[in-house]
């Protein structure tokens, strides 16, 4: 999913733009990259309408402090920080790991226009609990490192690691039964 | 994003992890309502991004505090030597300012004054001075010992305000004397 080089320098182009105050250019960069946020803010929430407020949050928080973005940075990853952040903003002050969301069913009206196999792992990703769930999202899904989850989620390196190893058990657990239901 | 959790070598059943989409549509357009929020207000050229021009002011703010010091201190100086313990003095037919600040400038000395008074009054003023001015070396002997004492200052400050006004009183007294 990286981008070119071509395209890499295009984005700043559009960043410096927005961040000069183009609405247009900050559109653009909405486009560009509203799919992998609110892919996060679902998977993290499980649920489409709260998902999409979260969304259009992240925007509005991101161009709220656009001048402070140094375009050195990854702006996908700098959106997906703020984007966490409102996520959980959003949720009950719990223990990590041990967020009220644990104990709630899928909601159920959340069904992915895609393979099954996917539907069935988005499913079983989505029954795993609040902390484990976020950790194994961000790091299996859009692929940050243990380091940079811990610091997305403003917990312990050793904490991430361990949510990451119970979000594993659990999701395999998990499809084995499903699998050995069919 | 330097490292996926699942790869090749997961046997997991999980490795399918990294293969799902991270994009995934919302079920409506969702930047009308961005829009909405980012639009600038009607007056405003550009639509800057709000929470910095408010940091901006605020880093102005201490600059333009700063700033103001020294013009504070020059005003109080002034109106402290333009205004500060001076006394007006009268003078025959005009009025004479005497500052008396820190400076201690008199345009116009005591004696000068009540060697214009007419005979009959000399003697009384003289006296009164008199017994002003060994308040005033009193004073200021003190204040050899403690100069910064507020109160032997405003003690002195007093003292050189009644002998303005006993000498206005004798002037006054003069020219009343002059018109009969």
């Amino acid at each position: 999913m990286k981008p070119s080089a071509a395209d890499g320098n295009s984005e700043v182009s559009v960043i410096e733009r927005a961040q000069k105050g183009e609405v247009a250019a900050f559109e653009e960069l909405y486009r560009q990259h509203v799919g992998r946020i609110y892919g996060l803010c679902l998977r993290m929430l499980r649920q489409p309408d709260r998902a999409e407020d979260c969304t259009q949050q992240t925007f509005i928080n991101a161009w709220q402090s656009l001048r402070s973005f140094q375009v050195r940075s990854a702006f996908g990853t700098w959106l997906h920080r703020i984007a966490v952040n409102v996520v959980l903003a959003q949720r009950p002050h719990t223990v990590q790991g041990m967020a009220p969301s644990d104990t709630v069913d899928v909601e159920q009206g959340w069904v992915l226009d895609t393979p099954v196999e996917v539907s069935e792992l988005e499913a079983a990703i989505a029954s795993l609990p609040a902390g484990a769930r976020d950790v194994l999202v961000l790091s299996g899904i859009y692929g940050y490192s243990h380091a940079e989850v811990a610091s997305m989620l403003g917990i312990a390196e050793g904490t991430c690691k361990a949510q990451l190893h119970r979000a594993r058990l659990l999701l395999r657990k998990r499809l084995a039964s499903e699998e050995n239901e069919k | 994003m330097t490292s996926a959790t699942t790869g090749p070598s997961d046997s997991t059943g999980v490795r399918e992890l990294a293969a799902l989409p991270q994009a995934i549509a919302p079920g409506r357009d969702l930047w009308p309502q961005i829009a909405a929020v980012l639009a600038p207000p009607p007056n405003s050229v550009g639509a800057a991004p709000q929470a910095p021009r408010k940091r901006a002011a605020v880093r102005w703010v201490p600059r333009l505090l700063l700033a103001s010091v020294p013009v504070l201190v020059a005003v109080t100086v002034w109106i402290w030597f333009e205004f500060g313990g001076s006394t007006v003095t009268h003078t025959g037919e005009r009025l004479v300012w005497a500052p008396s600040g820190p400076a201690d400038r008199r345009v116009v000395s005591a004696p000068a004054q009540v060697a214009s008074l007419a005979a009959g009054l000399r003697p009384e003023v003289s006296a009164s001075l008199a017994a002003i001015h060994t308040a005033q070396s009193g004073i200021k002997a003190a204040m050899a010992a403690d100069g910064e004492s507020p109160l032997l200052r405003e003690m002195l400050a007093s003292t050189r305000r009644e002998e303005a006004r006993v000498l206005m009183a004798a002037q006054h007294a003069d020219e009343l004397a002059g018109q009969r």
